[in-house]
């Protein structure tokens, strides 16, 4: 049985490399730190995750129809409480084993495991209550509730039963980096690359053969390769790099719909940072105009700017960006300065003191943000210096900030980030107490409350409102600094053909890129 | 106005260096990149506008600099000041367009979030700008089905009955006094002025819930009746010897229905040309004809239209092929450099631009084309093809909240979200986009899949 599989995947991948397909490298922001779909925690996971896997619906990339590759029917069933699927007969797991509802319904199974500690699932766990057989390819998913559109809902990958012993599916398995799909590319994860092999299907026939994931580094020389065509594309393209690409004929700059905004996170836990009136202070220290022109290279009246302020955690185009919150551009040191005082701080020899004590503040930066806006770091920590701040700084790599941050076992009082979302722009879980992404573990009972209005919400004013309220309510909290939003964009050369790029998800219509020649 | 002088002043600097070993150059390139009849492509105006004497008129004016800049809004009193009437007529056609446009996009918006995700909680005031939206997308069936719901005692009630009266003599898009009798005046046209923009939402009803939270509603006849104003003010400052050019120009982004007419090929002076998306005259006739023709204009004016002639390879087996499209607009781009250097003496730095406005008239060419052929998806990849395209020389407005239109009636909010932000302070009546846009946005994104913030 195993023999026979193993010759149905080697079959899958032949197949594919007798198309007419090439190799596409390309640079990501950083290697994928998990291909389970599970525990994608960063943007680079979801994009290579596309790549392995098949959503149960997604959207067009075009259109923004609701599609499927995996479902044949569907209906409604038990009065709206229930939806019964039918998946595609034919379809084959990169293990060579097809794919039928045992593993539709392992797939809910696990999410619904408190055993299964992913915050993704978790929100699954809010509306789906089971998922039952009903033959070979058909499954009922069912719902605590009626759903107007469960349709959209179901945004889920399809995991492989036969990879897992149990439905309880912890972050550390292998399957993180060996994951098993039957999306177009059948992918593994090196210490600097991912390599991802085309993988003939009933519902993918892709026409590039190999996919290479290289992790971005220095911009320019990232640059360099793609007008030397040793790579075919950079997925995140910094600002200062945008002019040199688009002057060029052999490549071709591609908008992505990422919402993406940055952010000094702040440790309301410790020290001075404790009073609000502290990090208002801070927040008046930060210029800004200049964090922005000597990092992402634009000035404070360039016209069509991919880089907008913010005074909250949305984006200024956003319905839930309250445009009444008044952006903090330039620093005013002088109000500055007249904060701290009232906080008990005391200014002697040019430094800043708490109790006698000199305040020293570590400030940290997740690494590889660092080639999307140099030097960011530095600027901080030097516009907190100049106000009279001693500092430590450091670059936090990927695992540290997903252990130490993320974990809120860091010892940092400040940290620089930037969050991305889609379509679904909540931050419940960055602010609320109980949040599973709150990396300092800021907590106030008046912003919970606000969360729960906006949980509570009935109609869309109310939730949009709660919002309005949490934004303004944050800009005097602080328990972030907010930066900007920064647009992304993509580069990839002309001779890739067809390269139609998804929001958010990036490469659901990769079935249709192509190399010429 | 840095980057047109800029222009200028490489253009002196790499003009005065050429050498023969770059006319070698060019050739070699005219030779690979033979996309369209050359003797065609001279009468285009980028190829004319390479000749110093015939930009010259063009050059140092703040309207044209505007123009080329894409911005209307700096145009339109510049044009006004210097009374220039087709450079007048053609800022307030662009306006005109955007505002049409503008109104598509709140319509659809509408629509998907109003009616097809309507709730039991929505204001039964609703149903009055659903029966506009619908009237305004060509559907009158369901427009006069809703405007008839309109509650008898609602604040929209007298518009309702206005629209009703309109839609049942004929009229598809009411004429601008009975627009203006709906929405209110923007004022005496007058050629040269932006009329005042009230940033007020047409009414705030209350939601049908206990907390009866005021809900904003806009009114999509605002912007019809603005679109109107200045079609009547484009009308007034053209020459009346170009009456019918507006007609035909105005065809690109008409919303009404497409109707199976044939367009004469009208003398256009450059002013209607210079930096458009028609690269010569016949291209006016062929969009216009192409909006309900497809590809069968792409034959009729392939001897004539620079865009026609460079679609026709992308035409294989009665459909447009999209990929076929974008090469042959890359390739027409390097065509008319070529030529440019020809006329120019040698390269100079704004032939670039010039033809890259170029490659993106093939894609929204192949579009229109694609589009009247059925081709709903290819059409779409050209749409967005088109718009990446001109984020690189500086967006046309216009086809910006197009594609924010498309996109509106597509069920996507974030595209139409981020392209009227990035325009609203330009042209701050596209404020009033927002209220369905945000209404659309929040309905989907509560269906929507769970997702997480992710760094």
């Amino acid at each position: 049985m195993a023999l026979k599989h193993a010759i149905r995947a080697m079959t899958g991948l032949a197949v594919a490399v007798v198309g007419t397909g090439a190799t596409l490298a390309y640079f990501e922001e950083s290697i994928p730190m998990s291909l389970n779909p599970l525990y994608a925690k960063t943007m680079a996971d979801h994009r290579a995750q596309e790549l392995i896997f098949d959503r149960l619906w997604y959207n067009d990339a075009i259109t923004f129809e609701l599609k499927s590759r995996v479902v044949q029917k569907y209906q409604l069933a038990e009065a709206g409480r229930a939806v019964e699927i039918t998946l595609k007969s034919g379809i084959r797991w990169h293990n060579g084993q097809a794919l039928t509802s045992k593993d539709l319904c392992f797939t809910v199974d696990a999410m619904l495991d408190d055993g299964t500690p992913s915050p993704v699932a978790a929100h699954y766990r809010e509306f789906i209550v089971g998922c039952d057989t009903k033959g070979p390819q058909t499954g009922l998913i069912r719902f605590n509730r009626v759903l107007p559109k469960p349709r959209e809902r179901l945004s889920f990958p399809i995991l492989p039963a036969s990879e897992f012993d149990s439905t309880a599916i912890s972050p550390d398995l292998q399957f993180s980096a060996r994951p098993v799909g039957t999306g177009p590319f059948n992918g593994k994860r090196g210490l600097r690359m991912v390599t991802m092999d085309a993988f003939a299907n009933t519902h993918h026939t892709p026409k590039i053969v190999q996919m290479q994931l290289q992790e971005g580094g220095d911009p320019l020389v990232q640059t360099k390769t793609l007008i030397n065509n040793n790579v075919q594309g950079i997925v995140v393209v910094p600002p200062p790099q945008r002019p040199d690409l688009r002057a060029s004929d052999d490549v071709s700059m591609k908008s992505y719909d990422l919402r993406s905004w940055w952010y000094v996170s702040v440790n309301t836990n410790r020290g001075a940072l404790k009073d609000k009136r502290v990090r208002q202070a801070l927040n008046m220290v930060l210029n800004r105009n200049e964090l922005r022109q000597f990092s992402i290279g634009v000035k404070p009246n360039d016209k069509e700017t991919p880089c907008e302020f913010i005074s909250g955690p949305f984006i200024p185009a956003s319905p839930y960006y309250n445009g009444e919150v008044a952006v903090q551009e330039n620093s005013n040191l002088v109000k500055a300065e007249a904060l701290l005082k009232q906080a008990g701080l005391e200014k002697l020899g040019g430094r800043w003191h708490m109790g006698g004590e000199p305040i020293t503040l570590r400030v940290g930066m997740l690494a590889n943000l660092d080639h999307e806006a140099p030097d960011l770091l530095s600027q901080v920590a030097n516009q907190l210096g100049a106000a009279g701040f001693d500092r430590l700084t450091s670059k936090i790599s990927a695992d540290e900030w997903d252990n130490s941050v993320m974990a809120g076992s860091s010892d940092f009082d400040l940290v620089i980030g930037k969050w991305s979302f889609g379509l679904v722009e909540e931050v419940n879980e960055l602010f609320h107490s109980k949040g599973r992404q709150n990396m300092f573990r800021y907590a106030s009972a008046e912003v919970d409350q606000i969360l729960g209005e906006y949980e509570d919400a009935v109609t869309d004013t109310e939730q949009r409102d709660a919002y309005h309220k949490l934004h303004k309510h944050l800009s005097t909290e602080l328990p972030y600094l907010f930066l900007w939003k920064l647009d992304t964009r993509s580069a990839w050369r002309t001779e890739v053909n067809g390269a139609i790029i998804s929001a958010y998800y990036y490469f659901t219509e990769i079935d249709n890129w192509s190399i010429e020649g | 106005m840095s980057r047109w002088l800029t222009i200028g002043f490489i253009a002196l600097q790499l003009g005065a260096c050429s050498s023969a070993s770059d006319a070698d150059k060019a050739q070699e390139t005219k030779r690979v990149y033979a996309a369209v009849d050359g003797a065609l492509l001279t009468k285009s105006w980028p190829v004319r506008m390479a000749d110093d004497t015939l930009r010259a008129r063009f050059e140092g004016h703040p309207g044209w600099r505007a123009v080329f800049e894409q911005d209307l809004a700096v145009a339109l009193p510049a044009f006004g000041d210097a009374q220039d009437g087709r450079g007048l007529a053609r800022v307030h056609q662009g306006l005109s367009d955007l505002y049409r446009q503008a109104g598509l996009l709140t319509a659809s918006a509408t629509i998907e979030a109003f009616d097809s995700d309507a709730s039991e909680t929505d204001p039964l005031e609703l149903a009055y700008v659903i029966g506009v939206s619908h009237a305004i997308r060509g559907d009158y069936e369901k427009a006069s089905q809703h405007l008839g719901a309109t509650p008898s005692n609602s604040v929209f009630s007298e518009r309702a009955a206005s629209w009703t009266a309109a839609l049942s003599k004929g009229e598809r898009i009411p004429k601008l006094e009975v627009l203006s009798e709906i929405s209110g005046s923007l004022g005496e046209v007058q050629p040269g002025v932006e009329p005042t923009v009230d940033l007020a939402p047409d009414a705030e009803v209350p939601e049908r819930t206990e907390k009866g939270r005021l809900l904003a509603i806009t009114d999509p006849t605002r912007f019809l009746t603005r679109s109107a104003w200045h079609s009547a003010a484009a009308a007034a400052s053209a020459p009346p010897t170009d009456a019918g050019v507006l007609d035909q120009i105005s065809a690109r982004y008409s919303t009404a229905p497409p109707t199976q007419t044939t367009h004469p090929e009208l003398p256009l002076d450059d002013a209607w040309l210079f930096a458009s998306s028609d690269l010569v005259a016949s291209d006016v006739s062929f969009i216009a004809e192409a909006k309900s023709a497809g590809i069968a204009a792409v034959s009729t004016w392939s001897d004539r239209s620079v865009l026609a002639a460079a679609l026709v390879p992308s035409i294989k087996d009665g459909a447009v092929e999209p990929q076929a499209v974008l090469d042959a607009g890359l390739a027409l781009q390097k065509q008319l450099q070529a030529m440019m250097a020809d006329v120019g003496g040698g390269e100079m730095a704004f032939h670039r631009p010039f033809a890259q406005r170029a490659r993106a008239a093939v894609l929204m060419a192949g579009m229109i084309v694609a589009d009247a052929n059925d081709q709903y998806r290819d059409a779409g990849i050209l749409r967005l093809n088109a718009l990446e395209r001109q984020e690189e020389i500086g967006m046309d407005v216009v086809f910006a909240i197009s594609v924010a239109a498309w996109d509106a009636g597509n069920r996507n909010p974030m595209r139409p979200e981020e392209l009227t932000h990035q325009f609203k302070s330009s042209y701050p009546a596209l404020s009033a986009t927002r209220a369905p846009l945000e209404a659309l946005h929040l309905r989907r994104s509560r269906n929507a899949g769970p997702s997480n913030p992710v760094h």
